[in-house]
This record gives C-alpha cells, structure tokens and sequence, in this order.
C-alpha cells in the first residue's frame, strides 16, 4: 500500500500539489483529517464570474442574462456564510468582472460545450482532464477541470484558457497558479493554455512557466509527500509535520479549533 | 522483518551466486562478499518489472510485470498489521544488471522498503534521462558525495527501534552502449513513461 492509499487519496490536483508544496498542515487536515475546506466569498463570486462569461461565449447568452444567472450562482453559494464579512463587497463586484471578461474572451471566438460526467450526474458539466504521475511503485491521477476550451480560435491553436478574478493584476503567473496550467498543459498536447486575469481595473493574459520542469519539480513533490504519509496515520503525522501557531490558512472560528484540537497550537 | 531488506532474493541467472542489496548493513553483497562502496554497475532500464513479489517461502516471483502494465491487486492480502497477519506479498522491482566483479548478468530484484526508497528516484532519474540517451544504459553507484561526512557516505539511515536500515542514494555515473552481455532481453520489454499525444488514453508524468 502506497502512501496515498494509506489516506484514502485516489487523485490529485493542482491545489492538492500545492498545498503539499506551500500548506502542508492545511494538506493533512483537508485531506488526511477529511476536514472540508469550503471557498470564501471571493471564491464564490470567481465562480459566479465564470458561470456568467461562460453564458455568452459557450452558450451565446446576453450580458444582461449573464449577469442575472451569475447572481442566482453567487446567491446560492453564500446562502450559508453567515460570518463572511465581504458577502456583499464580492456581491457588487459580479457585473464589472463579467463585462470585463466578456471583452477579454472575445478574441478567442466560441467556447466548446461542457459535457457531463456520467460519474457525477450531479455537478454541472465541465471539461475534465486527466495526467497520471507515474513511478515505477505507484500512480496518482491528476485531475482538472478546464474553464474555457476554444477548438477553433482565430490563431489556429487549440486555446484553453483559465479565468482568474483578482483584486490586483499581476505581472506574472504565481507559482501556484503555474502548476495548474502546467497540469493542464501536459494533460491537453497541443494546447495553447493561458490564463486570464480579470480586476476591477484591467485585464492580462499569461502564460508563464516552463511546463516540462514545473512537471518533474511536482514529482518530486510528489514522491516526497508519498514517503512522508506512508509514515503513519493522520494524527501521526498533524504531530510531526512543521507548523506555525499563526498559520495563514486555519483562519476561520472552526479551523483554528482544528488547529487546536489536530495540531496542539 | 520491518523495514530490513528479505535476503532470499533470486539474483543470478541460471543459479550461482547472488547480488543482493542489503539493507540492514547498508551495502551491495555478490556471493556473500561485501561490495566496495564505489560499485558501479549497469542497469537494463529498458527490462524493469513491478509486481507483487514474495520472498518468505513458497517465493512466488510470477506476478511481476513490465513497467506500463497494471500490477493488479495483492495476491494474497494481509488480515491486519500483527505478526502473521501481514500480507506475504510486497511490491518490488527486478531489474537486470551487469558488471565484471559480479560475474557478467544478474538480476536485482526486491520488495524491502529501503531499496524501493532509493530506486525509485533513482528510475525517475534514469526515465528522464533516458530519452537524451537513445540506445543507452545507465551506469549507477551511490552518489558518495551525499552524506559524505557520516559513517555511510551515500546512503541514508532510517532507525526503527534499536536497528538502523540504510536507504541507498543512488546516482547516474555516466551512460554506456549496452554491454553484450545484456544485448539479448529475457524479459519483455518495459513501456518507457512518455506523455500520450493522440488522446486514446490518459498521459502521464
């Protein structure tokens, strides 16, 4: 039994690579513990963001009606946050970000339809891919869902693209936000992947990281959490693994009390 | 036997002496002799097999495959974690390797926790590499500039009560055209882990 099946871990992700490289006491309490790790309103109004742009440019909908089935989105998802103080603030920023994707997404030409996967008939379709980190003693599958897949676009590329809301355009892909389109990258040969960046202000479009290296430096990554969680269970390793009393990411009522009661901070 | 490395692997071809990992002393062995540290030998990437492998008697070497094929579930599965209760069965390697001070051709070949810690990083280097180096073999030997100031210079101890187990760091030396020795493959041929392009099945990495 390899380390991830010790944990009941069948897949990865780009944030599960990530929080094994940045949050390793975020991983073991999300993903050995099995605690959920909900999105704040920031999330939520991202994805409501998305639902509305991929309105028009998969389903050739308004702006006016995107806007409107963005809120129902936005409304439904922060129903319960009661304690999230910027439910609102993230509220008024809907409209602005889909106009201002619309406008981005508009060279790119019309988006390829989701399909639904007959594996989860519950969620909404989306374009799954899939990468496998092979070893010669175990195998984990990566998976992504593609935001936009633009088959035909003007430059002749196959183009998926990425669409990131943010309160600051950056000047280049965070690492973070590398992994991810190198995952897609790999998984999609052939592709173009980009990322959009949408603010308030402004929008960019990147494509940072060299996809072959950030590939072998997330199997490494990888190889390594394999060997550390086959060490032992999760309360074994929430006592050995390197932790800060003030993490960034146990940041809420109930995650500090995880923190607490997993950790001993 | 924890983390020890199971001696009873099969290593020769057609009988004869063994070329063995041993964990527990943290040193190559042919014929019982202690190998020097600087032992370098070829190995037959292209001939790796993965599978379920058990040395305790009856040693039951025939679910091992080539690299790229599924190992498929454990023959023979363990009840619980106590003594008697632990699967027999362990996935491992074999892989074929030659050199002069071990007579030509023998196999590597095991399932001990240790060796699979320092192979396996050691094939994802010979993998990588592999593809710059069509044709080729790689010569590997612990990388002795690794712990080079402890007692064991290019191997990592692992404690597990009152015994030390030595994981091998390993390190490609150079890459050599194949010794002829090793020219006639007897096992089938490993899939060397290259990305799909034609999207008939899942890439890898």
């Amino acid at each position: 039994m390899n380390g991830f099946e010790r944990h009941d871990i069948d897949h990865g992700s780009a944030s599960m690579v990530n929080d094994a490289i940045n949050n390793p006491g975020k991983f073991i309490a999300h993903r050995c513990f099995k605690n959920d790790w909900p999105i704040g309103s920031a999330g939520d109004r991202g994805n409501a963001i998305e639902a509305g742009i991929e309105q028009v440019v998969v389903y050739g909908k308004t702006i006016e009606e995107a806007i409107a089935y963005a809120y129902k989105i936005y409304d439904a998802d922060v129903a319960l946050k009661l304690t999230d103080r910027f439910v609102q603030s993230n509220r008024e920023k809907i409209e602005l970000g889909i106009m201002m994707g619309v406008e981005a997404f508009k060279p790119y030409g019309k988006a390829l339809e989701p399909e639904l996967d007959p594996s989860r008939p519950e969620r909404k379709p989306q374009h799954k891919v899939k990468i496998n980190c092979k070893t010669p003693f175990w195998e984990l599958p990566l998976i992504g869902y593609l935001d936009f897949v633009f088959p035909n676009p003007p430059s002749g590329v196959p183009t998926i693209i990425d669409l990131k809301t943010i309160a600051k355009i950056p000047r280049v892909m965070s690492k973070q936000h590398q992994r991810q389109r190198a995952i897609y990258a790999a998984a999609k040969p052939g592709f173009d992947v980009k990322f959009i960046y949408v603010s308030p202000a402004s929008t960019v479009t990147l494509e940072d990281g060299d996809v072959p290296q950030i590939m072998s430096d997330m199997k490494k990554a990888l190889i390594r959490w394999e060997r550390f969680l086959n060490l032992g269970d999760a309360d074994f390793l929430a006592s050995i693994v390197p932790m800060s009393p003030d993490d960034s990411e146990f940041n809420t009522t109930a995650r500090k009390e995880l923190l607490r009661e997993k950790f001993g901070f | 036997m924890g983390l020890g490395l199971i001696n009873n692997e099969e290593s020769s071809d057609g009988g004869g002496a063994f070329f063995k990992y041993m964990a527990n002393q943290g040193y190559y062995t042919f014929d019982g002799e202690e190998l020097d540290d600087d032992f370098a030998f070829v190995i037959d990437h292209t001939t790796v097999e993965t599978g379920w492998i058990r040395f305790v008697p009856p040693v039951d070497f025939s679910h091992l495959t080539a690299l790229g094929v599924d190992n498929g579930a454990n023959p023979e599965p363990g009840t619980g974690k106590g003594e008697g209760e632990r699967s027999p069965y362990s996935l491992g390697f074999k892989i074929r390797v030659y050199s002069k001070k071990i007579d030509g051709v023998k196999h590597l070949m095991s399932n001990s926790y240790m060796a699979k810690l320092g192979y396996e990083p050691l094939f994802d280097k010979i993998f990588a590499e592999a593809k710059n180096n069509a044709g080729k073999m790689p010569v590997v030997s612990f990388d002795l500039d690794r712990n080079k100031d402890t007692k064991k210079p290019g191997r990592q101890a692992h404690k597990n009560g009152p015994s030390t187990n030595w994981e091998p760091l390993m390190k490609i030396v150079k890459w050599v055209d194949p010794p002829a020795d090793l020219a006639v493959a007897e096992t089938p041929k490993a899939e060397v882990v290259t990305p799909s392009t034609d999207g008939s099945e899942d890439p890898e990495f």
